[in-house]
């Protein structure tokens, strides 16, 4: 008896030992380039770009982060972009939680058409322009809806909670539940969302991300500089020098201009990577605190009851 | 016969009835769809029309098929349709297992510190901003400079200029892909991992299953779902691929492998204002990435029992 | 049986309705018919040639492309200010940032949400081909009846040049005003390390044969003990055609190569230049010999600019040569000197290119009810006094900055205050949107009295000493109407990406020299000589316009 559980012991030991080396070595070669943007944010741009830092910073100073934390655009960006985070994420959830459940009732009339009806609409649209006139006649360009409405589901996202629901929740529960008399909206609530803290953490963290990383929506109707969101502003500051430099070009480049222009692109590359650390470094934090709720042992319980 | 067909209309009407939750359940999507989905589809029609900015979308004159005909016969669409394709084949091949891999390998970690760490750091890539992303390929890359081709010196060997060799970009297009993503995407796996029943797997050690069998029987079969719906999805990706990325890493040298639908789009769209030919090119893109999406779901259905609808 | 069945019936419906639905769609509205030029006023007061231009305050919309989020131009910025105790005329201005331009820009027009004025910027940030379109859909007014009765100041000036004629579309109007008229400095700005050059025993060359025997001597001295670059640059603006394609007899603008080339009096595209394959050559040897810069095809500029902060490189083109190695201090950037353009074996003639007119920059869309006092408005910016407005008030010594005069008042400089990163930053924020309109800022007889910074001084010396006295006309700016944009956009496209691609693998070695035939039959074969047709058309037209 010892000695077969000692043999068992030993064949899980060495799997593991195996499986942990190659995640750690698969972890270095992801954090290299992590880590160079982290030490190319404290070294100077021209030594960063002539291919100088790569292990150590050079010329380490921080005045990428001092200019991003003067720029009063940079923090009403976060503000704006973590409301919008919120905000978006709660109607997200709310509508794709519950049309994925209804669309789990296949056996229902219209339910087949109209998850076809919704999974066409992944590759044909309208286009920019016929969205851009739908905002803006329903009067939401310059609010915070234009950054939430359009885009609000995302079907890609139904039909993963969908097939997370179809396969992870077992029939015999819901059938339990409908002998117990709960309406479908009542099981949905009761029985079904506290088993799919996975799939909801995970659309939690799939949309809020969405929002976090989102300009192009800002980009096309936003024009109050108030309502900017994060990563716009961060666009702003950092292609400014990009754009200024074809421009002045052709302002006949008097003596001015030059040296305003000289400003700009030091600045633009001074920043380039304290305003990824700044920007990203919120998001990376959220996981950690989500990761609870992805854990195993949710089943537990729930069939032997 | 009257009766017969009249018994189904009936009580159709009555099984609605009777599931109203469902379909109130549904209806806010339904609303959503309608309004911002179907609401603008009425803009495919620029793909028909001559559009003019002047007349508008309905406004404008028909065009019939006159915009999918000239890009059809031109000498260039199909290579580009041909690089379009490639990419994005040889993205799913190399790309598709490894988060699947990922999460299977993470799962099986049994320190809760380490699988943090390792996660954080894994899926911290895919939030960097594209235009740095390419900054850095290019500057690890960089012929005279690069950290790549430091390694490769230090071995004995000569740098390779890579960003200019049009056979190497789909490479590091793909693998700089990997790189970025691998980690988020294995996120909806592990999620997927965590719903089984840990009963399985002591009903599996009892019967002498090594690790390797118990993943290769339990945890691959519990992640068939979500992988066969990722697939399909990834399928009506094709003609797809991250235009932004693709876009900054073209130079002159590689527009044979790297010009692909959407930056040619772009191109003529925004750079020559060629609205009504930008659509039609991008409806033809649907149209194949739609019926590929179709058929690789017929196909998952035949073989086993998950499929899109 | 059942679903597919309704399934299809679904999509009927869906097809129908989204068709029905765009009808009851907001904002479709027609712009109907361009509203009349011929001075009709709809009710507001007109003066034709006096101040003030109306009676009653009347506000024109603008939009402006403003390209740093620190200047939001607005009605209360000095120049405005006096215009508007001038002209009784206020500007309610937009701005929208450069990073949103294109796509906010389409979508005005697509929107038919459009200001009365639209500056695009003094960079001309509108595609010639959009300027068309948007002409063609009446949402662009044509100015030339309304040039010519109201504004005078801005006719007289851009009468002189010949190079007018880019600003007319193919249908003989003119759609647009031009933002800026500056003084030929030259346009190319090539510089080499003279010191190095004088240290080795080398002139400044004056012919191409001369400059690579330069470069190869910067290769192998190395004098900046780096690894010297004898020639660098980079793609989008820091190509080194003006060394290199000049002196074959080619044109060029900024840096590169002009796509579309006078030869005989006929146009041609640069790869049927009867001296592109010699251009090739060079090239090619420039690389090989690695007295061009290896990584010149994908190095961006921030790049570039990191060796030139090292003082790596001998031989470059870039906008400033104190911006290139990124210092204050003379001792280092003057050891560059502009060169004056080269000959060689297979041209003569010493001349470098620029017109004195930028393409259209200031519209007038069918948005504007009274156009007469628009142009009114806008001619007065090309005055002598507007010109002197833009420089700002004199500094009332408050730190809010102004202009500081010497003793004598015939020298000024411009003060700032303490947030502005210099005076033309302090310009586009309070005074004048010179990024945007300049008139007649540059060379009115009160600019020549600025002082300016000891780089500049150094920058205009070297462009009137070695570039200006060679300027001729640059190659003509084409228009080509609608109906060819539609034949020839996909043409274009391929024609130019294939010749870019080929250009830079010959360069480069990958393909051999000898690839040159195929290249050109292959360009033919992908429509270039339809092209080449089209753009002779337009050349046609271009010169009945110049006369």
């Amino acid at each position: 008896m010892q000695r077969e559980s000692n043999k068992r012991k030993k064949r899980v030991e060495v799997f593991d030992v195996v499986n942990i080396v190659i995640l750690f070595f698969f972890t270095l070669v992801i954090a290299y380039p992590l880590y160079f943007v982290l030490i190319a944010s404290v070294s100077a741009p021209t030594a960063v770009n002539s291919g100088q830092v790569w292990l150590w910073p050079v010329n380490a100073n921080f005045n990428g982060y001092s200019i991003v934390m003067q720029s009063a655009e940079i923090w009403r960006g976060y503000l704006v972009t973590a409301a919008l985070t919120v905000l978006g994420t709660l109607i997200n959830l709310a509508l794709t939680l519950t049309g994925a459940y209804a669309l789990t009732k296949t056996h229902l009339p219209g339910i087949r058409p109209i998850m076809f009806l919704f999974t066409f609409t992944m590759f044909f649209s309208g286009g920019l322009i016929p969205t851009y006139l739908l905002v803006s006649s329903l009067g939401m360009r310059d609010t915070i809806w234009a950054l939430i409405l359009p885009g609000a589901v995302s079907m890609y996202n139904i039909i993963l909670v969908r097939t997370f629901y179809r396969s992870s929740i077992p029939n015999e529960l819901l059938d339990a539940a409908v002998i117990d008399g709960c309406s479908e909206i009542k099981t949905l609530l009761r029985v079904v969302l506290p088993l799919s803290k996975p799939i909801v953490a995970t659309m939690a963290l799939f949309y809020g991300v969405g929002h976090w990383n989102q300009y192009f929506q800002a980009l096309i109707y936003i024009r109050d500089k108030n309502l900017y969101t994060l990563q716009l502003v961060i666009r702003n500051l950092l292609l400014e020098s990009k754009n200024l430099l074809n421009n002045l070009v052709q302002a006949g480049g008097m003596g001015m201009s030059q040296e305003y222009l000289s400003e700009v692109s030091q600045r633009a590359e001074t920043l380039k990577y304290a305003v990824i650390v700044v920007s990203t470094l919120p998001v990376l934090l959220v996981y950690p605190l989500l990761q609870k709720h992805l854990v195993r042992g949710i089943m537990i319980g729930s069939l032997k009851g | 016969m009257d009766q017969q067909n009249a018994k189904p209309k009936r009580s159709l009407l009555r099984i609605v009835l009777r599931n109203y939750q469902v379909y109130l359940l549904l209806l806010p999507c339904i609303i959503y769809f309608a309004l911002f989905c179907y609401g603008p589809m009425y803009g495919l029609q620029i793909a028909f029309k001559n559009y003019n900015t002047g007349l508008g979308i309905l406004g404008s004159e028909w065009a019939g098929l006159k915009w999918f005909q000239q890009f059809l016969s031109s000498g260039v669409f199909w290579g580009i349709f041909k690089n379009t394709l490639v990419l994005s084949v040889y993205t799913i091949i190399v790309g598709f297992p490894l988060p699947i891999i990922l999460a299977l390998m993470l799962n099986e970690v049994r320190s809760l510190r380490f699988k943090k760490i390792t996660q954080t750091i894994s899926y911290a890539p895919h939030f960097i901003s594209t235009v740095v992303i390419v900054s850095m390929i290019t500057l690890f890359l960089s012929p005279s400079s690069g950290v790549i081709n430091k390694i490769i010196e230090a071995f004995g060997g000569d740098a390779v200029y890579f960003m200019i060799k049009p056979k190497l970009f789909q490479h590091i297009y793909a693998f700089s892909g990997i790189w970025q993503h691998v980690g988020w995407s294995s996120i909806i796996y592990l999620a997927a991992l965590t719903g089984i029943d840990p009963t399985l797997y002591e009903a599996a050690q009892m019967d002498g299953a090594s690790r390797m069998r118990c993943i290769w029987h339990i945890n691959l079969p519990s992640l068939r779902p979500v992988i066969v719906i990722s697939l399909i999805l990834s399928a009506g990706g094709v003609l797809g691929g991250d235009f932004e990325k693709i876009l900054l890493m073209q130079n002159a040298s590689i527009m044979e492998t790297a010009d692909v639908i959407s930056t040619y789009v772009y191109r003529l769209g925004i750079g020559m204002s060629q609205f009504s030919l930008s659509s039609a090119i991008g409806v033809f893109n649907s149209v194949i990435n739609f019926i590929v999406l179709l058929l690789v779901n017929k196909i998952c259905r035949k073989v086993g029992d998950t499929s899109l609808w | 049986m059942k679903t597919r069945k309704s399934l299809a019936a679904l999509l009927a419906c869906i097809m129908l309705m989204s068709i029905f639905a765009g009808c009851n769609a907001n904002g479709e509205s027609q712009s109907g018919t361009p509203s009349e030029e011929s001075g009709q006023v709809s009710g507001v007061s007109f003066n034709e040639a006096d101040f003030p231009i109306t009676d009653e305050p009347t506000t024109l919309t603008a939009v402006m492309l403003s390209q740093s989020p620190n200047w939001e131009y607005n009605s209360d910025m000095y120049i405005f200010k006096k215009m508007e105790e001038l002209t009784n005329v206020k500007l309610e201005i937009t701005n929208i940032p450069g990073e949103q331009w294109w796509e906010q820009l389409q979508l005005m027009f697509a929107s038919n949400e459009l200001p009365d004025i639209l500056f695009v910027g003094v960079g001309a940030f509108i595609n010639a081909s959009d300027v068309i379109t948007y002409a063609n859909a009446g949402q662009l007014l044509p100015l030339n009846d309304l040039l010519e009765k109201y504004a005078p100041t801005y006719t007289a000036l851009t009468d002189q040049y010949p190079e007018k004629a880019k600003l007319y579309t193919p249908d003989g109007n003119m759609y647009g005003m031009t933002a800026l008229i500056y003084p030929v400095d030259g346009n190319a700005r090539p510089f080499i390390n003279q010191q190095w050059a004088g240290d080795l025993g080398y002139e400044m060359p004056e012919t191409y044969e001369d400059f690579v025997e330069l470069l190869k001597a910067f290769r192998d001295s190395d004098p900046s003990g780096q690894g010297t670059i004898p020639l660098s640059g980079s793609a989008g603006g820091n190509e080194v055609d003006p060394f290199v394609a000049g002196p074959l007899g080619m044109t060029y603008g900024w840096s590169n190569k002009d796509t579309w080339q006078v030869v005989d009096g006929k146009i041609v595209h640069v790869t049927q230049h009867p001296m592109y394959e010699q251009y090739l050559k060079n090239m090619n040897e420039l690389y090989s010999e690695k007295l061009l810069d290896q990584e010149y095809y994908t190095q961006s500029q921030s790049e570039l600019l990191a060796k030139g902060a090292a003082m790596r490189v001998g031989a470059y083109v870039h906008s400033a040569h104190f911006l290139f190695t990124n210092s204050q201090d003379p001792a280092v950037y003057d050891q560059y000197r502009m060169p004056v353009p080269f000959t060689s074996e297979y041209f003569d003639e010493i001349a470098c290119y620029q017109d004195a007119i930028n393409p259209a920059g200031i519209f007038i869309t069918s948005a504007c009810e009274n156009p007469e006092i628009a142009v009114r408005y806008l001619d007065y910016f090309f005055t002598d006094e507007a010109a002197e407005w833009m420089y700002g008030p004199e500094d009332q010594g408050d730190g809010k900055g102004g202009i500081e005069w010497t003793e004598d008042r015939t020298v000024f400089k411009i003060n700032t205050d303490e947030d502005s990163d210099g005076a033309y930053d302090y310009t586009n924020r309070y005074i004048a949107p010179t990024n945007v309109i300049i008139g007649n800022y540059y060379y009115s007889d009160f600019s020549k009295k600025l002082e300016m910074a000891l780089g500049d001084q150094s920058l205009t010396y070297n462009q009137q000493t070695y570039r200006v006295p060679y300027v001729k006309p640059a190659a003509p700016t084409l228009y080509l109407s609608a109906a060819e944009i539609e034949q020839t956009a996909m043409i274009a496209d391929a024609v130019n990406t294939y010749y870019a691609q080929m250009e830079s693998k010959i360069v480069m070695g990958e393909e051999p020299l000898e690839s040159y035939a195929d290249m050109i039959s292959h360009l033919e074969s992908l429509g270039l000589n339809d092209l080449v047709e089209a753009y002779n058309t337009a050349y046609d037209r271009y010169k009945s316009n110049m006369n």
